[in-house]
């Protein structure tokens, strides 16, 4: 402890703590530029010096510790006149454009000048200026309003990892800006637009669209991917009347809202909510133009004479509840299927699940992907269930696939941060593109697409030879030991190298460093287990986490799909063979639900090929769009009596479907999604619906009380028009790991659901048999699906901000085989593989391995899956210009 | 006379090889050095009361003996041979004369610390001394001066020279660890000092060239031997660069506390052509200037600071009665508008508002109160910056105006030059 006088104040602080701090929290104000609680201390600014008694010179207290018996001013007349002329310095070359700037209204600049500035200006010399430069497709530099504090340079060295913004030349021509001025490639880039304390680095999605002061704020939870950061979502009436509409609010009167519309005009991170400090990516961030988009369904449809027109919600409702019930009374339960979306809400896929156990009578609920797994693999994934807190603080962090970079950039970035600033060792297995490469040091294990479940295979055979394993399974538990290695007898580590191109030495010292680490951390997402051995991989997986210790102990394993509310809807039971909370279908527990497993997706395709399938209801999802062989499922999707979609856009599959049902996009409902820790978090409503949807729960309680049946709530015939604190209610009883869960206790931070108590089964032999690299002179390239990072599904290829920030249909080529084979970037070439060729534009990169070709699965334009036989796995390839 | 400490041998034509070098006793002090503990060598240089010639003037022993004795990690020794200040140019002729002196100190400071290396960071212009520089390292490392168990005396030690890529700020000594790092060289935040995490937050000495290459002498001759040369706060040799318009501009190394008077008139043959002396700028670039009467000042750190400037680096910058003072300011001024590296406001902002203040001031573009703003501005940079270099540039700008304020006046009255009219 220390005791320091503070103008006068005593008090007794912790030792070393900053001066700014402690100050502020002793409710002295001291301005500043340049410090960020989540930066490193630059103390430039000069903003924030004090008087400190016994000290020649002023002193920067955001660098200085307090000390016993210290004696600090912060109002004495030379820091008054020290800020008054930093101000005057800052102010001398800016542009003083306030009136045109975006930052005006939530400027530091504007703000402090205001408080501390001395009145008059003594600077008649000519300003400083700087050249117009490109900063890319979603910054707009206007740097002669820059004060230098180097929020922007800091950030991109510390957090993001990618020196996308740097600082040029020297002194009074120090400029912020890109290497060689060229444009901005990060996908993290916009978080500097929000650190920029004045209007320097501004977003060009965002400029000149508002005033800061008409923006209207809402706090709510990203969509995007599975990491669920913390968004403060912030819309505007734009209208001709927007200002007086505003009085009129303020003054607690209705706004006529006939000739107004409402529009989500930007999105910045909730910093210190959640899981979210300072960081956004730029998919979350600038991820909402698809909200305001005029091609989102605005009203029913019904299809008449083969064409879709518009409808009412009366009509389309009764035409769904009386089809359904005519073919459930004809063809049985059975004969209907529903799919719905990892992107909905819990309260969504609740009721969905419901409506199908309940008024149609079936377990045929699944949600398509390039993975299928059954209720006991799920049960594993909620043994890797991490935080991303732990990500941030472990010692040993091993990436598992491609996709946790581009399907969660969050969390790789965490990953990249760890080991670029506390010196955590960081591997990664990524066969395909691997996006932490460029400022990262990092072990790199080499293999081969498809043989992941060998990798794993492999990493278990080493830390059972190496006894690696926790001390118990030596032991009391040596018989589970045994009970995996059994599955290991085809693997040996002296073959691995030729047949899935793993180094012996890497494998060894991978499964060494994670068992010595402290604090270690596994990641992997859906390209790791996609394909047909996704059981087996997450079987695997299981038993490697298990031997280790990294159930909680010592490490963590997380699993980080694309989907935003993948695993909420886990929870809620969205499977054939499980009900809410994990139930088994036909165990005693399941009550009044459906005993017979439904069909999951692989199956409901073929049932509907050959008619066993006769109806198929869709929430939010675009089977004919995503899957990996879309004529197949189109085709299937032909076959069937009756469709029926609900979702935002005119998607491919609404296209089939008998009657389509506007929804509406997460800004404008509210309701609780789940995210990868497994953390609940609420979404609240950013803007009143911009077209005559309905929140996809309500559409299925809609027509469920067409159809005359009670699904609100525990059963009575309640019915309520926004009833989400009741359906969340319903949830918390069903559900067991989510009996705490409130709308009060999930709060603006979550609430973390408690899945200790669902039990896992006993460790599993799983066998593995080492991959065989197939080799084929002709087609000597691995050619492998990879993700957009600025892209992952229906919202997202409509949004025209985030197809603004994709690099576009690209061709991932590693520049040594570019070289080889004449490539340049831009180049147009053909991917043949024995299934299909493919055109495109290729873009060199190291980011990949020699031999390796990335086409992206998850950009619409690129009909990559032509070249992967439908199933959107690796296979040989070759280039041809 | 008193023997010279760093001089010595610049004469001989030959001093700069190694054969020259043994010839005159190089590498004599090494072997001594390592026959002492390193404790013995850091209390002989303190004993011997050297102050850093880097121009601060920090005592060198101590800041020796701040450096941690275990440490997990390496210990440095960097040789700030950045010599960039107008008006200095001191330690040039050590690197190129006498390199293996330079080398041997860094050795010996090396060994006193427990380094596993020393870095010399040089100005990127001394190409020639950077050839010296590394034809001696190359020489040392044949001897068994350098590398692996030197002298068979079990210390490893290497040198690497590191050349500087034009920025003055380099020569701050935190900067100059960023710099040898890679990364762009701006001062950090102190503490934690070198001593504690220097380059690659290891423990580090940052000493200038001719701190450097005092220490043989001292590890020589004993701490005593050199603390007796000139005043007891102050002792030691010192080498005076003398520029600008006087009959013999030249290096002199002296003892510490020779008359200003003295080494302007009698080691550099007083003014040029016998004209009448206007001012001197007695230690650099950034230090205050002296009028004609005040050149009886003893040139030593205490003496200098006592009538308002300080020695410096002791590059003494002589201006006759053609001199005009708004122009010679003006150069200065540029200067450091030049290289402020820009990090933080008042040195950024502030040093070029001075430069165009003044620039329209000698240009006859001046205006009533430009004196009054330029000062005040001045004031707001002083104290105020992260490092000393805009302290400097105020110090530089305010001394001037303190002393010539009829010459700034002039300018703006009558638009053209005291001087010239």
């Amino acid at each position: 402890m220390a005791l320091v006088t503070l103008n006068g104040k005593e008090i007794q602080v912790d030792g070393g703590r900053l001066i700014l701090d402690v100050a502020r929290e002793a409710g002295f104000e001291i301005p500043t530029f340049c410090y960020h609680a989540k930066l490193s201390t630059l103390a430039s600014c000069r903003m924030c010096l004090v008087e400190i008694e016994g000290m020649r010179k002023l002193q920067a207290s955001c660098a200085t510790p307090v000390m016993d018996g210290m004696k600090i001013e912060t109002e004495s007349p030379d820091v008054v006149s020290a800020r008054a002329s930093q101000l005057e310095f800052l102010l001398i070359n800016h542009p003083l454009d306030c009136p045109v700037c975006d930052q005006a209204g939530e400027c530091d600049l504007q703000d402090l000048t205001f408080k501390y500035a001395k009145p008059g200006g003594r600077y008649r010399w000519k300003k400083r200026t700087f050249d117009k430069r490109d900063m890319g497709s979603t910054m707009t530099k206007e740097i002669n309003r820059c004060i230098a504090c180097r929020r922007c340079s800091r950030y991109c060295e510390e957090v993001s990892g990618d020196f996308a913004i740097t600082e040029l030349n020297r002194g009074n021509a120090l400029e912020m800006g890109s290497f060689y001025h060229s444009p901005i490639e990060s996908e993290f880039i916009g978080n500097t637009v929000q650190l920029c304390p004045v209007g320097a680095l501004t977003s060009s999605l965002f400029r000149f669209k508002s005033r800061v002061w008409d923006l209207i704020s809402t706090e709510t939870i990203c969509p995007h991917c599975s990491v669920g950061c913390s968004i403060t979502s912030e819309s505007k009436y734009v209208s001709q009347k927007a200002t007086h509409m505003l009085q009129t609010q303020h003054l607690g009167k209705t706004p006529a809202l006939e000739k107004t519309e409402v529009k989500i005009l930007r999105n910045i991170a909730s910093d210190g909510k959640g899981v979210t400090e300072i960081s956004l990516c730029d998919r979350g961030r600038y991820g909402y133009h698809y909200i305001n988009s005029d091609i989102r369904l605005k009203a029913p449809m019904v299809k008449e004479n083969g064409r879709l027109v518009e409808s009412t919600w009366e009509k389309a409702l009764s035409l769904v509840a009386s089809k359904l019930a005519s073919i459930k009374a004809e063809k049985g339960a059975e004969s209907i299927g529903g799919i719905t979306s990892g992107i909905c809400s819990n309260e969504d896929n609740f009721i969905f699940q419901k409506f199908f156990r309940n008024v149609i009578g079936t377990n045929n609920i699944a949600i398509p992907g390039d993975y299928s797994l059954s209720r006991s693999s799920v049960l594993r994934l909620l043994a890797m269930r991490g935080q991303v807190q732990w990500v941030k603080t472990a010692d040993c962090i091993l990436i598992l696939g491609s996709s946790v970079g581009t399907d969660t950039p969050i969390v790789s970035m965490h990953a990249g941060m760890a080991s670029r600033l506390r010196g955590a060792n960081l591997i990664t297995a990524m066969a395909g593109e691997n996006r932490l490469l460029d400022t990262t040091a990092q072990k790199r294990l080499n293999y081969v697409k498809g043989s992941e479940l060998t990798v794993i295979g492999a990493l278990t055979r080493a830390v059972i030879d190496g006894k690696l394993y926790c001390e118990s399974f030596g032991g009391k538990r040596k018989k589970e030991l045994d009970v995996v290695e059994a599955g290991l007898k085809g693997i040996n580590l002296k073959d691995l190298e030729v047949l899935a191109g793993l180094a012996v030495d890497d494998i060894e010292s991978t499964a060494r460093s994670l068992s010595e680490a402290s604090k270690g951390v596994v990641l992997f997402g859906d390209d790791f287990i996609a394909g047909e051995k996704s059981e087996e991989i997450v079987e695997a997986l299981y038993n490697l986490f298990s031997l280790l210790g990294y159930r909680g102990e010592k490490g963590q394993a997380i699993f980080s799909p694309a989907s935003g509310n993948l695993i909420g809807s886990m929870d809620m039971g969205i499977a054939p063979d499980y009900l809410p909370g994990y139930v088994a279908v036909g165990s005693k527990e399941a009550g009044k639900a459906p005993q017979e497993k439904g069909l999951d997706w692989n199956a409901m395709v073929p049932a509907a090929s050959d008619g066993k399938l006769q109806a198929l209801y869709v929430m939010g999802d675009d089977p004919v769009e995503t899957a990996s062989d879309k004529d197949k499922v189109k085709n299937a999707l032909n076959k069937l009596d009756f469709i029926v979609v609900q979702d935002l856009f005119m998607t491919k599959t609404a296209e089939l479907a008998d009657v389509v049902l506007p929804a509406l996009t997460y800004a404008e409902k509210s309701g609780t999604v789940t995210n990868l820790e497994g953390r609940v978090q609420l979404l609240d409503v950013s803007m009143k619906p911009r077209v005559d949807g309905r929140k996809d729960w309500q559409i299925i309680r809609d027509v469920a009380q067409s159809m005359g049946a009670a699904l609100c709530f525990n059963d009575d015939l309640r019915i309520v028009d926004d009833g989400e604190v009741e359906v969340l209610e319903e949830i918390s009883k069903t559900v067991p790991h989510y009996a705490a869960v409130t709308q009060e206790a999930i709060g603006r931070d979550g609430l973390m659901s408690d899945v200790s108590g669902i039990k896992q089964a006993a460790l599993k032999t799983v066998e593995i048999v080492g991959h065989k690299k197939t080799a084929d002179k002709d087609y000597p390239l691995q050619v492998v699906p990879g993700r957009d990072v600025f892209l992952n599904g229906s919202m997202t290829w409509r949004d025209e901000g985030l197809l603004e920030l994709s690099p576009g249909p690209r061709i991932l080529v590693e520049s040594s085989d570019g070289a080889a084979h004449g490539l340049s970037d831009g180049d147009v070439i053909t991917v043949e593989t024995k299934e299909g060729t493919l055109k495109g534009t290729v873009s060199l990169t190291d980011r990949i391995f020699p031999g390796v070709v990335v086409v992206p699965v998850n950009h619409p334009e690129l009909e990559s899956w032509k070249l992967f036989g439908g199933k959107n796995q690796e296979t040989l390839g070759r280039l041809a210009k | 006379m008193q023997e010279k400490v760093t001089c010595k041998n610049v004469e001989d034509p030959r001093q700069y090889t190694i054969e020259g070098s043994l010839k005159n006793g190089g590498y004599e002090s090494l072997k001594k050095a390592l026959s002492m503990t390193p404790d013995e060598v850091i209390d002989e240089m303190k004993a011997s009361g050297i102050r850093g010639r880097g121009g601060a003037g920090f005592p060198t022993g101590l800041k020796w003996s701040f450096i941690p004795k275990i440490s997990d990690k390496p210990k440095y020794v960097c040789c700030n041979a950045d010599e960039g200040e107008p008006g200095t140019f001191k330690d040039r002729v050590i690197i190129e004369k006498d390199p293996h002196l330079l080398l041997e100190g860094i050795i010996i400071a090396g060994f006193a610390i427990g380094a596993t290396a020393g870095y010399i960071y040089i100005r990127g212009e001394f190409f020639f001394g950077v050839k010296r520089l590394e034809k001696a390292i190359e020489e040392a490392y044949e001897k068994g001066f350098l590398g692996k168990n030197i002298l068979g005396k079990g210390f490893d030690y290497d040198i690497y020279v590191h050349r500087g890529a034009g920025a003055y700020i380099c020569g701050e000594e935190t900067a100059l660890i960023d710099s040898i790092e890679g990364k762009r060289g701006m001062p950090r935040i102190k503490p934690p000092f070198p001593a504690i995490a220097g380059l690659y937050n290891g423990p580090t000495i940052v000493n200038n060239v001719e701190t450097l290459a005092s220490v043989p002498f001292i590890v020589r001759n004993g701490g005593a031997a050199f603390g007796k040369i000139g005043p007891e706060k102050s002792p030691g040799m010192k080498i005076f660069n003398v520029s600008g318009h006087v009959e013999k501009p030249g290096s002199y190394e002296l003892p510490m506390g020779t008359p200003l008077r003295e080494i302007i008139y009698e080691h550099a043959g007083g003014i040029k052509g016998g004209k009448k002396l206007k001012a001197v700028i007695p230690g650099g670039a950034s230090t205050p200037v002296l009028k004609p009467d005040e050149i009886d000042v003893k040139m030593d750190y205490d003496s200098v600071a006592a009538i308002g400037s300080m020695m410096g680096s002791g590059a003494i910058i002589v201006m006759d009665e053609t001199s005009c003072i708004v122009k010679s300011i003006l150069i200065l001024a540029r200067f450091f508008a030049h290289e402020s590296c820009g990090k933080c406001t008042p040195c950024r902002e502030g040093c070029t508002w001075m430069a165009k203040i003044i620039d329209d001031i000698e240009a006859g573009k001046g205006q009533d109160g430009d004196i009054d703003l330029v000062y005040d501005v001045a004031l707001n940079i002083f104290g105020k910056t992260f490092c000393p270099l805009g302290d400097g540039a105020s110090m530089m700008v305010r001394g001037a105006i303190d002393k010539f304020r009829d010459e700034f006046e002039h300018h703006i009255k009558n638009k053209t030059c005291l001087v010239a009219s």
